[in-house]
């Protein structure tokens, strides 16, 4: 597999503010990669140094080895889709689409069979006359898509393209764009702060939090292993007990747990809320905790507990979901129970 | 009593607006027309026979304000669109000033600018030519271009740029197939604002152009000082006719239905 797109060490201020702190990415020609995030941790920035639209204060872009720096915007292989579909105004459909093969040096002769084939693609067939106004906000994003893949990008640029729909329409429209994906010869960046969206359709997940590429993988090690305390907090691990490593075991202030695996480094444990289970006795790996309060997640009832500490006078939360709907009360005493392998340890504390 | 007092304004409104241009309208085909008589005793088209003259002052006055006045529009739109997008899509250093020196030429009297500007001019040849009074309409122009583009400039999504540039399209594409379709309705405005402008200019084209510039206005002026009516009345419609004919082309960007002109904004 060859490099489809490679950032290497991409730096960026504004003034003297840095947004981006050495950005390191290597993306597989094909996949789609999701760049997730929070609003202002840089992920948009990113996006617009890949596409040219911004310069990096250092660094450089390469797609397939070819260094991109000093070639500008247009004479780059992507097409970009914005969280507004930007239609222009002044143009039919048709004409929106088909933008790109009328803006070439060359234009094709049968640009008016293309669109149509591309509208019928993103499921507007007949389209083409009608006029921007006319289109509801699902169908003009589907337009503005229409129009980016008529260029036959190398790489798809996706700046929240779905943030502006509401929420049945996204679910909707995600799996239409991993669908598109798949259809074409690409690599496509797909910037979004939708954890969920990112781990429906992407095939990794680059994650950034102020300015920094916290973790880059498989949407499912996001949840199972975790590099980060942020990126465990994001990804929804309401349990981080800070720690030491004793063998195979982590002591934690209210006692030790035993681990699945052999770490050598870290201070941090992760323990996701339904990977614990509650339990009416003691088993070989649980501890004793006091029912504070519960809540129904859904169709879930998440337990708010207390662990007194061993090691101090104070006394640590922990967060345990179950599907078991039991009658639980304050101050009522409960086992929670683990399994070893599903417990992670973090290595980076920040 | 609302269902009096609406036409009664609006007559009394109408009858101010067009008064005055219906006794221009009376006196341009009047033969004579003296002071108890309520309309002319006789009619004739003298004044629009000299008017339409083709060797007449009237007629080269029209050719010749014509030319002078498209040009200005051209290029006043041309350099004040620059400068109001700048105004309102950029920041730069000296930002405050350049607005203030931009707009200075609405605030300062034309005339005391003009009677230095003159000697600057006749050092460099350009006085009493027909470039140094197009030079010169420039001055009360771009300020009203700047005006209505930085308006339209602030209405105007930077985004669609972008957006042509990432599909592939040159600089010089975007701006023809993308930017000015968006900005027509306020081009056409400052357009029409210059030309009417540069049109009845009289002191700057007098001052810059002496005699040798006789653009209709001045043309208009000498008839005055003649107190030949008739033909005043007829110079005066004709006078009237071309910004007339513009702003029947202009005028749907002008009431509000544009979005992209949005008052004499952002400045």
């Amino acid at each position: 597999m060859n490099t489809g797109i490679k950032i290497d060490n991409i730096e960026k201020s504004f003034g003297t503010n840095p947004v981006l702190k050495g950005i390191n990415l290597e993306v597989t020609s094909g996949q789609l990669v999701s760049i997730l995030g929070s609003s202002g941790c840089g992920k948009t920035t990113l996006l617009r140094i890949v596409a040219g639209l911004e310069r990096a204060t250092s660094g450089h872009v390469y797609f397939d080895e070819e260094l991109q720096d000093l070639i500008t915007v247009e004479k780059r292989a992507i097409a970009m889709v914005f969280q507004k579909a930007l239609l222009f105004p002044s143009m039919t459909i048709g004409e929106n689409v088909a933008f790109s093969l009328r803006a070439s040096k060359n234009p094709p002769k049968d640009i008016d069979k293309r669109v149509e084939e591309m509208l019928e693609l993103v499921k507007l067939p007949g389209f083409a006359s009608r006029r921007p106004g006319e289109l509801s906000g699902g169908q003009e994003q589907r337009v503005s898509l229409a129009r980016a893949l008529m260029r036959n990008p190398k790489v798809l640029l996706l700046d929240e393209p779905l943030s502006a729909l509401d929420a049945n329409l996204r679910v909707e429209m995600r799996n239409f764009i991993r669908e598109i994906h798949d259809s074409f010869e690409m690599t496509t960046l797909f910037v979004t702060h939708d954890q969920e969206e990112a781990m429906t359709i992407s095939d990794k997940i680059a994650f950034m939090e102020s300015g920094v590429l916290e973790q880059y993988d498989v949407p499912e090690s996001f949840v199972s292993t975790p590099e980060s305390r942020k990126v465990a907090k994001f990804f929804g691990c309401r349990n981080v007990f800070s720690g030491t490593i004793v063998g195979d075991t982590f002591e934690t202030a209210f006692g030790s747990l035993a681990l699945g695996k052999n770490y050598s480094r870290g201070s941090l444990l992760a323990a996701r809320q339904e990977d614990l289970q509650v339990t009416l006795g003691k088993s070989k790996y649980s501890f004793e905790a006091t029912v504070v309060s519960w809540q129904f997640v859904g169709s879930r009832i998440s337990i708010q507990c207390e662990i007194a500490n061993s090691s101090n006078r104070e006394k640590t939360e922990v967060i345990v979901e179950s599907d078991r709907f039991a009658d639980f009360k304050v101050n009522e005493k409960i086992f929670i129970s683990y399994s070893p392998d599903r417990l992670h340890v973090i290595n980076r504390d920040n | 009593m609302k269902l009096i007092f609406r036409p009664l304004f609006l007559g009394i409104f109408i009858f101010w607006i067009f008064f005055p241009f219906l006794s221009i309208i009376i006196w341009s085909v009047a033969a004579g027309w003296r002071f108890p008589d309520l309309l002319p005793e006789r009619y004739s088209m003298r004044g629009y026979a000299v008017s339409f003259d083709p060797n007449g002052d009237i007629l080269r006055g029209v050719i010749t304000s014509t030319g002078i006045a498209l040009t200005v529009g051209v290029i006043a739109t041309a350099i004040g669109s620059a400068a109001g997008r700048a105004i309102a899509m950029y920041n730069f250093k000296m930002k405050k000033a350049f607005q203030f020196l931009v707009l200075a030429p609405l605030i300062v009297p034309g005339l005391a600018v003009t009677m230095g500007i003159q000697i600057l001019f006749i050092k460099y040849g350009l006085s009493d030519t027909v470039r140094g009074v197009i030079l010169a309409h420039l001055i009360p122009t771009i300020p009203y271009v700047v005006m209505i583009m930085s308006g339209t400039f602030a209405n105007f999504d930077r985004a669609y740029e972008e957006q042509g540039q990432v599909l592939g399209a040159s600089r010089a594409t975007v701006l023809r197939k993308i930017t000015l379709p968006i900005v027509l309705p306020g081009l056409a405005v400052s357009f029409l604002f210059a030309f009417v402008i540069s049109w009845s200019e009289y002191i700057l084209t007098l001052l810059v152009g002496g005699a040798a510039v006789k653009t209709l206005p001045m043309v208009l002026f000498a008839f005055l000082r003649g107190s030949d009516l008739t033909l005043v009345g007829a110079a005066s419609i004709v006078f009237l006719i071309p910004p007339l004919i513009l702003l029947r082309f202009t005028s749907k960007h002008l009431v509000g239905r544009s979005s992209s002109v949005t008052g004499l904004g952002s400045v």
